[in-house]
């Protein structure tokens, strides 16, 4: 009976003031993978803080190995990136850029290329990544404590997406809202715009070269905006525009900038009598929302917008004007368009 | 020995206090009436399959209910306050009679809603959960939503509430009407003001009356749907 109580309460011991003990603390903020900071070697110290580990007791020759793994979007299976293993050195707190420095030296490392390629070409973190770390004694003989930790990229919300103006379509210049999904964690949003000047020019080369319309202009805390309202020159008619938008995600280091796809759309001329703004406007707010017989007949031109009727909810007129701008408005609240 | 015996004298009692809330817990309350349902909710008790959510359903402790895209439900609680859940969103009822008041805890797994809560006596507590967040309501409106990240996003109209994190960096705090809370999934706390963009969301997010808008053309009518302020 002694013997039971004295187990229990050394059981309970251990569980309170636990003898040996790695912890890791990763980063979630962070949305761009730097694979170099992941492998550690002793002649590239990384400078992306990515995790840091608490380790307990601290003062005493250990060794530290640790693997980093990555699971596919829609896999059940874990691929081991790289590995790699410290020489001795004096047991403390860390972050993973002190790896390989002369107080962490690394003994050796190993690293999938191929698969660290497929992360590289997909160009954002996406998937499941899993760090995992052991503490050993001062020979790496025995395991003292380990830990794991996962960074998860499963939904593709977390890429930094303009929503609105869509490639390639055609865009009314006194009215055009840039719209972009959300990045949890960022702290401001900047969008940049260019003229591309022939369709020979890739969007990167258009977006960077001469004079932007916009050139990473602050806009805040908001995902949409008014290009007309933020513009540094005015929109030549019936020129392409190339539009990309950046997030800052403050972190440690000064934090990460995520950026968008590159996005052209062309602008109409106002002015040009062929051209119906408001049948543009409607088109692309439409384009926008579920599918609809209305948008077909619109797209295959066999609605004349001048003569269809609108009614309001009490049955008052609406021009196509006002059912327009109401769309682009409360595009949040549109629920769907169904034919009587 | 005496020792170990005044341990297991301690401990004991707790283990069956903690056992009987348990207990308690299991038992079931109708804490909520659905009273609006707009496109596609379904809701399911314990392993029954999920069932598509009419007007008048009853939700009980342990019930689930989400929404599908474009959709919204709207909650009234026993104690007369309101949540408007937004689309793509799941919850979980959790309330819990005690013996002076209830408990009800609204645990949101994925998605958005806005609280409309009615001043909680000192024995009632009206209680939101969120991944990374436990949020203690007494009188207050506002939205919470969880991001994709798992963050919790809270925009606080009115009243005040009690916020803790759950993460490592577990974090407590009040939180005021005008401002936005991120929680992040490592416990940190980041509050601001509304921006207007926050507020126009918030306002939107209030939106459940459903009406229409009439477009009559030579190849056919067609309604559109929207929502609008109540």
């Amino acid at each position: 009976m002694k013997l039971k109580f004295f187990l229990l309460f050394f059981i309970c011991s251990l569980k309170i003031f636990p003898q040996n003990s790695i912890n890791i603390l990763v980063f979630p903020a962070i949305s761009s993978t730097s694979f170099s900071a992941l492998i550690p070697s002793n002649e590239l110290q990384n400078n992306v803080r990515i995790f840091c580990v608490d380790v307990s007791p601290q003062g005493i020759p250990v060794v530290i190995k640790g693997t980093f793994e990555w699971k596919k979007v829609g896999s059940n299976v874990f691929l081991e990136l790289g590995n790699f293993e410290t020489n001795q050195f004096i047991s403390k707190n860390f972050c993973n850029e002190e790896l390989g420095t002369a107080e962490i030296p690394i003994k050796s490392f190993q690293s999938n290329q191929q698969l660290i390629d497929e992360n590289l070409q997909i160009g954002v973190p996406s998937g499941v990544y899993r760090i995992n770390l052991a503490l050993y004694n001062f020979d790496g003989t025995i395991l003292l404590a380990q830990d794991s930790e996962e960074l998860s990229f499963l939904n593709p919300a977390q890429t930094l997406q303009i929503i609105n103006p869509r490639p390639n379509l055609f865009y009314d210049p006194g009215n055009l809202l840039v719209e972009w999904t959300s990045i949890a964690g960022a702290d401001d949003y900047f969008i940049k715009a260019n003229t591309r000047s022939n369709p020979s020019q890739s969007l990167e080369e258009a977006l960077n070269s001469g004079i932007p319309l916009v050139n990473n202009k602050s806009v805040g805390l908001i995902n949409s905006v008014n290009l007309r309202e933020i513009l540094e020159r005015e929109l030549e008619p019936s020129s392409e525009v190339v539009i990309q938008v950046s997030a800052n995600v403050p972190g440690p280091l000064g934090g990460n900038r995520i950026f968008s796809q590159i996005v052209n759309f062309n602008v109409v001329n106002p002015e040009n009598p062929l051209v119906n703004v408001n049948e543009l406007r409607l088109r692309n707010i439409l384009r926008r929302l579920t599918s609809s017989q209305l948008l077909a007949l619109i797209e295959n031109n066999q609605l004349n917008l001048n003569e269809i009727r609108i009614l309001k909810e009490d049955n008052s007129p609406m021009t196509i004007e006002e059912l327009v701008n109401f769309l682009e408005s409360n595009f949040e609240n549109i629920l769907r368009i169904e034919e009587e | 020995m005496k020792l170990y015996s005044k341990l297991l004298l301690t401990i004991v009692p707790i283990i069956i206090f903690i056992g009987s809330n348990n207990i308690a817990t299991k038992k079931t309350y109708t804490a909520a009436v659905v009273t609006k349902v707009i496109q596609e909710v379904k809701h399911k008790s314990g392993n029954e399959d999920w069932q598509t959510t009419k007007p008048l359903t009853q939700l009980k402790t342990n019930d689930l209910l989400k929404t599908g895209q474009k959709s919204v439900a709207v909650l009234k609680y026993v104690d007369g306050s309101i949540l408007r859940v937004r689309e793509n969103s799941t919850i979980v009822i959790l309330a819990d009679k005690r013996e002076k008041g209830l408990i009800k805890n609204t645990k949101i797994e994925n998605g958005k809603l806005v609280f409309d809560v009615n001043k909680q006596s000192d024995d009632d507590k009206f209680i939101i959960t969120t991944p990374t967040a436990v949020a203690t309501i007494r009188g207050t409106s506002g939205l919470i939503e969880v991001l994709d990240d798992g963050s919790t996003l809270l925009l606080l109209q009115t009243g005040s509430i009690e916020l803790e994190s759950l993460g490592l960096n577990r974090q407590t705090s009040v939180v005021e009407a005008g401002t936005s809370s991120l929680i992040n999934p490592d416990g940190n706390i980041i509050t601001n003001e509304l921006t207007e963009q926050q507020k126009q969301s918030l306002s939107n997010a209030y939106k459940t009356n459903e009406k229409t808008i009439k477009v009559q053309t030579n190849r056919g009518n067609f309604k559109i749907y929207y929502l609008d302020s109540e």
